[in-house]
């Protein structure tokens, strides 16, 4: 399974380093989300590439350095998930 | 040219003048200029109260917003009066009773639905030396109430209803009209201050009975010049919680002001840009208050904007 | 946030209010240096705390934004409303109480909404039936209308009179 952009154009995040939300702007439908950081990050590793899910767990273990690699292996999945119901990844089968 | 009249109403606000009909004035409110004529005698007296000392315009000057207050039907048992909007009849019928809270409420209207060459927040704005106080809220929030008595003590009501900030500033722009106040907040009020100047009351509205502070009491109420913003404040009156100011954090006010905000969706990317302009420059607090006196200290203790402090150092 | 934001904590403990609770001051947020735990509570949470639907498309389509959980709204509108009960990370109860707030007040008498309730378990505020049309185009893109005010229904030419 490989995952993409859903969007046209990567989605705007305004984001605060001291914090653990971020708020993206799907160009695409207007829609505004308030995520979480961990969600924004997937986003941005995402960009314009279509990864793996074992890639970008890869690439978050490097961004998350403090939790475990088990940690975002297990959630990483479900987070993919929330973000295809936005219309924001998009799942290849 | 200013006309200083009396202001409404007996009691203590002192006597009662019959208006001067039919009122027609074009008003400058802002950046904005209404045109208003009216033939009915308490939206006419209401009128001569609260905006008294606004500027005037030109008769021939550009007008934004012409609005009309007239009685409806023919029937003589029938006090009804409609609020017409460049000649259109815009929201139906009203009790006559109630024609200038339907005045307020239409010149609010006229607004929020133009005027999208700002980012609006549905908010009251007040303003110290130190810089704009953006309060946002939904109605009930207790915003109006507190910017009524921040007025009387001093601040500067920048508006009772919206904060107008141009994509790519951290300014607001002042837009001061009436405060618009409800039910328990007259008397609030009233017993604040006795230098409180109401309009006529509407009474049995769908919000219970509504009356109008004159909001034009500070001696720069029509500057209009933009006020750098200082902080964004979400008000919420509660009998029951524990007074507090507390920081909040930014990406959550963000969502919350551009959920209050009139055109935060229409403006698209650019109001996504517009209000990450504003929020990553702005301290944001949640204000949970019982007392006016102690929400009004907290405000005072609220501090500046990074942008603020920076421009202070330089001047 | 600076530092200095964050390092400015002002108590007002002196100050009490008519029922004895203390009323506090707290301008600091969580500094820095919890990095490890607000990772681990980016991980343990829902990625999506909370959705602002484009109210553009909303007042076009008629569905979208004035939603909420039922069960969340009822419980919310109950006198005896706990909020522990609710969701737990801070920031969402904020939010989805600022959205059960102003969706109470639409759907107030007069106010011009009412509430209709979806098979998925949701409350929606939707514009009262055919007596008032949604305010003008570019109005009801606001997502505002102003309280117990509906705009008219554009009623038909009449014939001219005869004089």
């Amino acid at each position: 399974m490989y995952f993409s952009l859903a969007t046209s154009r990567p989605p705007l995040v305004y984001s605060d380093p001291e914090e653990d939300t971020a708020v993206c702007f799907d160009p695409d439908s207007g829609d505004t989300h308030l995520l979480s950081v961990f969600a924004s990050v997937v986003l941005s590793e995402l960009g314009d590439k279509t990864l793996s899910a074992a890639d970008l767990t890869e690439a978050l273990k490097s961004r998350f350095h403090t939790a475990s690699a088990a940690e975002i292996a297990t959630y990483t999945p479900t987070l993919l998930e929330e973000l295809s119901n936005l219309g924001l990844v998009k799942i290849h089968e | 040219m200013r006309v200083q009249l009396l202001p409404f109403g007996g009691d203590d606000n002192g006597p009662e003048r019959s208006p001067v009909l039919p009122y027609c004035e074009s008003l400058a409110v802002g950046p904005y200029t209404y045109r208003i004529r009216t033939t009915l005698p308490n939206v006419a007296a209401g009128l001569q109260t609260l905006y008294g000392d606004f500027p005037r315009t030109d008769t021939a000057a550009f007008v934004d917003f012409d609005i009309a207050l007239r009685r409806h039907g023919i029937f003589p048992g029938r006090r009804l009066s409609r609020f017409c909007f460049d000649g259109r009849d815009q929201f139906g019928p009203v009790p006559v009773e109630q024609a200038y809270a339907s005045l307020e409420w239409g010149m609010n209207w006229c607004v929020s639905v133009h005027c999208n060459e700002y980012l609006k927040l549905h908010a009251a704005v007040v303003a110290s030396d130190a810089g704009a106080i953006i309060m946002p809220g939904v109605p009930g929030a207790g915003k109006s109430t507190l910017c009524a008595a921040l007025g009387l003590s001093g601040w500067r009501i920048l508006s009772d209803e919206h904060a107008l900030i141009r994509p790519g500033s951290r300014q607001v722009v002042p837009l001061c009209r009436p405060v618009s106040l409800k039910n328990e907040s007259i008397d609030v009020i009233r017993r604040f201050s006795r230098d409180a100047v109401f309009g006529p009351p509407s009474l049995d509205t769908h919000k219970g009975t509504v009356q109008h502070m004159k909001g034009d009491i500070h001696p720069e109420s029509h500057a209009a010049e933009p006020v750098p913003i200082r902080a964004l404040v979400f008000p919420r009156f509660s009998r029951d919680e524990p007074q507090r100011l507390r920081a909040r954090p930014r990406t959550v006010s963000f969502v919350l002001a551009a959920y209050h905000s009139f055109n935060y969706s229409l403006l698209g990317e650019a109001g996504f840009r517009a209000m990450s302009h504003l929020i990553e420059a702005t301290p944001c607090f949640d204000l949970v208050y019982r007392d006016l006196e102690w929400a009004m200290g907290a405000l005072e203790r609220v501090p500046a904007s990074a942008a603020l402090r920076q421009s202070a150092e330089m001047a | 946030m600076s530092e200095s934001e964050k390092d400015i904590t002002t108590q007002s403990t002196a100050d009490e209010s008519a029922t004895g609770q203390e009323a506090t001051d707290d301008l600091s947020t969580e500094s820095a240096h919890s990095r490890r735990r607000f990772t681990r509570q980016a991980l343990a949470g829902s990625a999506v705390v909370f959705s602002l639907a484009n109210r553009s498309a909303w007042s076009q389509s008629g569905g979208g934004d004035n939603c909420i959980s039922k069960a969340f709204f009822d419980s919310f509108t109950d006198p005896g409303y706990v909020e522990s009960i609710h969701p737990q990370n801070q920031d969402e109860r904020l939010l989805m109480q600022e959205k059960a707030r102003e969706i109470q007040e639409l759907t107030a008498p007069g106010g011009g909404y009412e509430l209709v309730e979806t098979d998925n378990g949701l409350y929606c505020a939707v514009e009262t039936g055919t007596t008032s049309t949604s305010v003008a185009a570019d109005s009801s893109a606001s997502g505002w209308t102003p309280p117990g005010w509906s705009k008219r229904p554009d009623k038909p030419n009449k014939p001219d009179k005869k004089k």
